[in-house]
C-alpha cells in the first residue's frame, strides 16, 4: 500500500509540474522571466491576464471558442438522441451494421476529411463562421455521442415507455419529459465529451477560420511564430483555457464513472 | 413489425442525412482531390496518379525525401504509444480504490486532456527553453549539461514523446483500464491472496485474460491518434524542426495543403495516412463484430 501512495504521489508531482510552471509565468512580466530564475512569483502581477481581458483581439478568440463549441454540443446532442434512441428501441434493416460503421468512421483520420471541408465550406461560403467548424467537429462527435446515449438507454427498461403510452403520452411528451430526465446523467457525460473534444481540436478550427471565428488556440499560435515569444501572456492565456474545461468537468463528476462502466467498451 | 422497421429509420435519418452531406460526400471528394492538381486560387485539375508517384517515386522518380523523413518521423514517434499504455495500466491499478482522495486524484489525472493543446505545447517549449526553463536547471541542480532539447535534432524527438507520454497516460486509457479492471471478480483477488500468488502470477493469470482485449483497443487507439494526429505537436512545440526532425505526416499535409499551395499533394498524404491506419481499423472491426 504505501508503494501505492508513493506512486501516486510521484505521479502526480510529474503531472503538475508544468502546469505550475506555467501559473508561475503567468503572474510575473515577461521581463522578470527572462532575466530572473524563480520557482514562485516574488513580484505577483496581474499584467498579464488584465491585457487579455481589455485586448479585443484576446478575448474574441475566447468568445470565438466558446460559441462554435455550444453549437457543436447542442448540434450533436440533437442529432445523437434521436438516432440512439432508434438503436437502442427499434430492430430494422441494417441497424447492427450502421450502429458499427459509425465507431469505425470515429476511428478514420479527421485529417482526410479537411480538404473535402475547405472546399464544400469554400463553396458555401461557410468558411470563417462559427457554423463551420461547429459542423466540423461533429464528424467525430456525433458518433461519440450516439455511442454513449445508446449505453445510456438500453439502461432504461422497455417497459417504461409501454407504460407511458397506456397512460396516454404521446411520444415527444414521453421524450422530453420522461426518458431524457431518466438518462439525464447520461446527457450531462455526452455534452461533456463533445465540449470537450471540440474545446481542444485546432486542425478544423484554425484551417476553417480566418478572422472573425477565429478560436483562441489560433490566436495563441499567431504569437509563437513571432520572434521573441511574451511567455508571461502566452502562460495567462493558456491558464485561462482550463478554466471552461474544469468547470464542465466538475458539473459532471459524479456521473464520470458511470458513463464509461455503462458504454461498451 | 414492418411499421416499427420504418420507425426507426424515421429516427435515425437526420444523422443520416448529416453522415451523406459531411462524411459520405467529403470521403468521395478526397480520393478524388488526390488525383488532381489544385492550387487555391485555380480550380482542381485531373492530373491522374502524379500526386502519388511524387511522393512515392515510380520509374525513374525517386520517392519523395521529405515524404519519407516525414513517414520515418512519425512511426519513431509512435513507439511512445506501448508506454503510454503500459503507463496508463498501471495508473489504473493505482487509482482502482474508493478512497476520497483517489476520487479527486482521478479528476486530476484528466487536466491533460482538458486543457487545450496549444497551451500544452507552448508550456512546454517554456519547459524545454534552456533560458527560462525549469527542465534544463532542474538538470543542472543534479549535475547533468542538459540537453539542447527542441534545438537539437538528435534531441527533438525524445522531446516530443517525452511530452506525448506526459499527455497520454491518465485520460481515456487509464479510464478504460479503470472500467475494465472494476469488471475482474473480487473473488479471484481473494483466492490469489490465499494462494500467496506473486504480482507475476497475478498479472499472467488473472489481470491478463481479463484485460487482454481492452489493452488491444488502447493499443489500436493509441497508434491510430499517432498516426494521423501529431499536427499540433509539430506546429506548435517544434514547427516540425529542427532540420524537419519532428514533421510528422499530417503536418507534411498541412505544409503541402496551406504553406506549398499544393492541395492534391497534401489530400494524397492524407489518403496515405488512411491506407496505413487501414489494417488497424479492420482488425479492430473484426474484433468488435465477434463479441
Amino acid at each position: 500500500m504505501k508503494k501505492r501512495t508513493l506512486g501516486l504521489i510521484v505521479y502526480f508531482i510529474l503531472l503538475m509540474l508544468p502546469i505550475y510552471w506555467m501559473l508561475n509565468m503567468s503572474l510575473r512580466t515577461n521581463a522578470d522571466i527572462l532575466s530572473v530564475f524563480s520557482l514562485y512569483p516574488r513580484h505577483f502581477t496581474f499584467e498579464n491576464y488584465m491585457k487579455i481581458f481589455t485586448d479585443a483581439s484576446w478575448y474574441s478568440g475566447y468568445i470565438n471558442s466558446i460559441i462554435y463549441v455550444s453549437l457543436n454540443t447542442v448540434i450533436s446532442l440533437a442529432t445523437a438522441l434521436p438516432a440512439a434512441y432508434a438503436f437502442s428501441r427499434y430492430r430494422f434493416i441494417g441497424d447492427g451494421q450502421m450502429f458499427f460503421w459509425l465507431l469505425t468512421n470515429r476511428m478514420a483520420p479527421a485529417a482526410v476529411f479537411l480538404l473535402p471541408f475547405f472546399q464544400l465550406y469554400s463553396t458555401v461560403g461557410l468558411i470563417d463562421t462559427h457554423i463551420a467548424v461547429a459542423l466540423a467537429h461533429c464528424l467525430f462527435n456525433v458518433p461519440l455521442a450516439v455511442w454513449i446515449l445508446e449505453g445510456f438507454m438500453s439502461g432504461v427498461p422497455k417497459e417504461i415507455d409501454e407504460t407511458a403510452y397506456i397512460d396516454g403520452y404521446s411520444f415527444p411528451r414521453f421524450f422530453t419529459t420522461i426518458f431524457i430526465p431518466l438518462i439525464r446523467s447520461g446527457v450531462g457525460v455526452t455534452a461533456f465529451f463533445c465540449f470537450m473534444f471540440s474545446w481542444v481540436e485546432l486542425l478544423f478550427a484554425r484551417t476553417l477560420t480566418t478572422t472573425s471565428a477565429k478560436p483562441i488556440a489560433a490566436i495563441m499560435t499567431r504569437t509563437v511564430s513571432a520572434s521573441g515569444l511574451d511567455w508571461g501572456l502566452l502562460s495567462a492565456a493558456g491558464i485561462l483555457t482550463i478554466v471552461p474545461g474544469a468547470l464542465v468537468i466538475w458539473f459532471v463528476r459524479n456521473h464520470m464513472a458511470k458513463g464509461f462502466a455503462m458504454g461498451r467498451v | 413489425m414492418n411499421s416499427r422497421g420504418t420507425t426507426g429509420f424515421f429516427f435515425v435519418l437526420p444523422l443520416l442525412l448529416g453522415v451523406v452531406a459531411f462524411m459520405v460526400v467529403p470521403a468521395v471528394t478526397a480520393v478524388g482531390l488526390s488525383f488532381c492538381q489544385w492550387s487555391l486560387t485555380a480550380a482542381p485539375e485531373w492530373v491522374g496518379g502524379l500526386n502519388y508517384q511524387s511522393l512515392l517515386g515510380r520509374n525513374s522518380l525517386q520517392p519523395d525525401p521529405l515524404f519519407c523523413q516525414a513517414l520515418f518521423n512519425t512511426l519513431v514517434i509512435s513507439l511512445v504509444v506501448p508506454v503510454q499504455v503500459g503507463g496508463s495500466f498501471v495508473l489504473a491499478c493505482f487509482l482502482n480504490h474508493r478512497s476520497g482522495w483517489r476520487r479527486f486524484l482521478r479528476l486530476v489525472v484528466f487536466i491533460p486532456t482538458l486543457v487545450s493543446p496549444i497551451a500544452l505545447y507552448i508550456m512546454w517549449r517554456a519547459m524545454f527553453n534552456c533560458d527560462v526553463g525549469l527542465l534544463a536547471r532542474l538538470l543542472m541542480l543534479v549535475g547533468i549539461d542538459s540537453p539542447l532539447w527542441l534545438d537539437d535534432p538528435a534531441w527533438s524527438k525524445p522531446a516530443v514523446m517525452l511530452v506525448l507520454l506526459w499527455e497520454g497516460v491518465g485520460g481515456f486509457q487509464m479510464l478504460f483500464f479503470l472500467a475494465g479492471l472494476r469488471q475482474i471478480p473480487e473473488q479471484l483477488h481473494d483466492m490469489a491472496r490465499l494462494d500467496g500468488l506473486g504480482m507475476g502470477y497475478r498479472l499472467k493469470d488473472i489481470y491478463w485474460p481479463w484485460l487482454k482485449s481492452l489493452v488491444g483497443f488502447n493499443l489500436c487507439l493509441g497508434f491510430l491518434g499517432a498516426v494521423q494526429g501529431g499536427f499540433e505537436v509539430a506546429y506548435i512545440l517544434t514547427g516540425g524542426g529542427p532540420l524537419r526532425s519532428t514533421t510528422t505526416l499530417s503536418y507534411f499535409m498541412f505544409e503541402n495543403s496551406f504553406q506549398w499551395q499544393r492541395l492534391g499533394v497534401g489530400a494524397a498524404v492524407g489518403m496515405i495516412m488512411f491506407l496505413l491506419v487501414l489494417p488497424l481499423i479492420v482488425v479492430r472491426g473484426r474484433r468488435k463484430t465477434h463479441g
